[in-house]
């Protein structure tokens, strides 16, 4: 699904006529993404769900040939981190997990934009990896190398995503490339998983 | 790859809905409008000779919000909804008929009356299209103040919350007779925020940030985007504000002019406390004097930035879109503006105002420590001690009526979480230790990440099970809450 996914362009840009004329993302209709949900609420977890399977540990990269050492800083409280380092480790990541307080700090010196923040920070290969991404988009972007970028972000804690896992909510998101000036683009795009 | 600018990407945060994705989404979670509820029905109720009357229906309504057609979820078709007013004895009889394609109910948030039969009971689960009619009396002692009736059914709290479904009930009483009060020009501002599709309608919870908790770019006061406040010669404004949003904080500052505590959730201080800000999370009210002792102009009621957590990041916009609600962080904005002609002598303002006593000490204590973690077999979900709400069946707290207890209140997480107990006040001890100066009712204290705010509560008059929860709506729906037994 990954890799059909990454096809997708998002090719407009829809000004929406909110505040002073704001821009607003948009996807074209017509692409091989389209959506279908039939319940758009979102209810509290059912006790019912007895296992955890997370669409994410399989593995949709097989060829990559990077490196597999990462350093990964979080807060000593956060919850959610240590199983995003789980979904790491379960696809062959070795991990040295820094626990800090100096989250804010951390994120500044390696540029981090505010808005593209999350929990915690990954760095690999010299690259910057903030938050809850899928770590197949890691081995990805990795070989791929895109010029002038400085990492991937998937901005807060999107319900669903690896580490975040939440019963069947599955909430959509992007993992978005940034370089140190702060240009952003969409670098994959999780609608369906 | 696909280019977005710098500026184009700051600006997502701040705007409505362009995708057709959402719009798909978002389609048919709510359904068609309505059109039995008129617009133009009454927008304050009072109580006649000791009885509140009232037929209220919740539907969908196209509203104009800030310019642009909304779709929201309308009490009565208005949003907010109409003002209920009674007083200290009366009866109130109030004939709700769902009208939603939802199933839902009403909280009356911040009232001291029976929490089970057709009151203030969270269990209950009206079905679209059915009525039930909802009678209690207030208690004759019951303290005058600034209350509010929402939607309480656990899963669906956020969302008709943030679709519009939130009104006054005021509790007229000792508090508005007195001579300086009651000169003042009295407002009610009842603050809210939506986040809107292509088609108007409320964005659905699948693209909001559940786990910061939704927060819309619309912020409207008394559903209008920065009203006009007049002060024409009183001078004396006497605002009544509540925080109806189900996730936003709003830290509030008048340009030049400092506030005039004169009451909290649960009614008035002892004194009017002069303050220069004033943060009111979800579920809080304020009430406060404003001396109109300036030049004459305008003055912009502005809501300050304030980082309610985590790790520095967005304000809990919306998801999946890159929206960030970023860029406007640390921007201050207008929420409504004050003019006046000239500079009114300005009314004095009262003295003494109530006699509240300190709680005496508790006959129990109890610890709720708040975080969000991954729960086996479930995933992330929000917690208190660790267990996350499963509904009425399991009682997680019991206390016997006639007490008084100390809740230690401990916030280990990485976000802001302000608590909120049904059916009795409590006065806040300490903040970390730190004795509170300030004495004063409230049903919904904040903890900050980190901190640890004990609060005294006696549990009067009614027996029964109810609840505690985050106020972050979203939080709450994830699971943030416990039932609660008060035994005789």
């Amino acid at each position: 699904m990954s890799k059909l996914l990454s096809k997708i362009t998002v090719t407009s840009i829809a000004i929406a006529s909110v505040l002073g004329g704001a821009y607003y993302l948009s996807s074209t209709p017509g692409t091989n993404n389209t959506v279908s949900v039939s319940n758009n609420s979102v209810t509290a977890p059912e006790a019912a769900q007895a296992t955890l399977v997370s669409t994410w540990d399989k593995e949709t990269e097989p060829n990559y040939a990077g490196t597999r050492d990462i350093t990964v800083y979080r807060s000593p409280t956060c919850g959610c981190c240590g199983v995003w380092l789980e979904h790491a480790q379960k696809h062959g990541f070795k991990i040295e997990d820094v626990k800090t307080e100096e989250m804010e700090t951390l994120k500044q010196k390696y540029n981090v934009p505010p808005e593209l923040a999350s929990c915690h920070t990954t760095i690999i290969d010299g690259y910057v990896m903030e938050g809850h991404i899928p770590v197949d988009d890691i081995k990805r972007f990795l070989t791929e190398k895109p010029e002038n970028f400085a990492g991937l972000a998937v901005p807060g804690m999107p319900l669903g995503s690896p580490g975040m896992e939440a019963g069947d909510m599955k909430q959509p998101f992007q993992v978005l490339a940034f370089n140190k000036e702060g240009k952003v683009e969409v670098f994959q795009e999780h609608q369906n998983y | 790859m696909t280019k977005i600018n710098r500026r184009q990407f700051l600006a997502l945060s701040g705007a409505g809905a362009g995708s057709f994705i959402l719009a798909s989404c978002t389609r048919g979670q709510i359904g068609r409008a309505s059109s039995s509820s008129t617009p133009d029905s009454p927008r304050l109720y009072q109580s006649q000779n000791g009885l509140l009357e009232v037929d209220l229906e919740a539907s969908e309504q196209a509203v104009n919000l800030g310019g642009k057609e909304a779709y929201l979820l309308a009490y009565n078709g208005q949003v907010p909804a109409p003002r209920l007013e009674a007083k200290p004895g009366d009866k109130v009889r109030l004939h709700f008929t769902n009208n939603l394609e939802q199933p839902t109910n009403i909280h009356y948030h911040g009232l001291h009356i029976p929490i089970t039969g057709n009151a203030d009971n969270v269990f209950l689960k009206i079905e679209p299209g059915k009525k039930l009619t909802y009678e209690f009396q207030i208690p004759a002692n019951h303290p005058a103040g600034t209350f509010w009736y929402h939607p309480h059914l656990h899963g669906l709290v956020a969302e008709q919350l943030f679709a519009g479904l939130a009104g006054l009930f005021i509790v007229r009483g000792e508090l508005d007779e007195i001579p300086e009060v009651k000169a003042a020009k009295e407002e009610f501002l009842v603050l809210q925020d939506f986040a809107l599709d292509d088609d108007g309608r409320p964005m659905g919870s699948r693209h909001m940030s559940l786990m910061m908790g939704r927060e819309g770019d619309i912020i409207t006061v008394n559903g209008r985007v920065n009203p006009n406040f007049s002060l024409a010669g009183e001078g004396l404004l006497r605002w009544r504000i509540l925080n109806a949003s189900p996730s936003r904080f709003y830290r509030l500052a008048l340009e030049n002019h400092p506030f005039h505590l004169i009451a909290t959730d649960g009614g008035s201080l002892n004194e009017p406390v002069e303050v220069n800000e004033l943060l009111l999370t979800p579920g809080q009210r304020a009430e406060v004097l404003i001396k109109g002792n300036q030049q004459s102009g305008e003055y912009r009621l502005l809501n300050l930035p304030y980082d309610r957590g985590s790790m520095g990041m967005m304000g809990g916009g919306m998801m999946g879109r890159g929206m960030m609600g970023g860029s406007d962080r640390n921007a201050p904005t207008a929420l409504a503006t004050v003019n006046y002609e000239s500079s009114v002598e300005s009314l004095s303002l009262p003295t003494k105002l109530a006699s509240i006593v300190a709680l005496s000490a508790p006959q129990a204590e109890k610890t709720f420590e708040l975080n969000h973690g991954m729960t086996p077999g479930v995933g992330m979900a929000f917690l208190i001690n660790g267990e996350y709400y499963q509904g009425e069946d399991r009682i997680h707290t019991q206390v016997k009526l006639n007490t008084v207890e100390d809740w230690e209140l401990i916030n280990t997480g990485v976000m802001d979480h302000p608590f909120h107990v049904h059916g009795n006040a409590f006065q806040v001890i300490s903040r970390d230790g730190q004795p509170e100066s300030l004495l004063a009712w409230r049903d919904t204290v904040l903890v900050k990440r980190g901190e640890t705010v004990r609060i005294r509560i006696p549990f009067n008059d009614f027996t029964g099970k109810t609840v505690y929860h985050c106020h972050v709506l979203d939080h709450e729906d994830l699971g943030m809450m416990g039932n609660l037994m008060i035994e005789s």
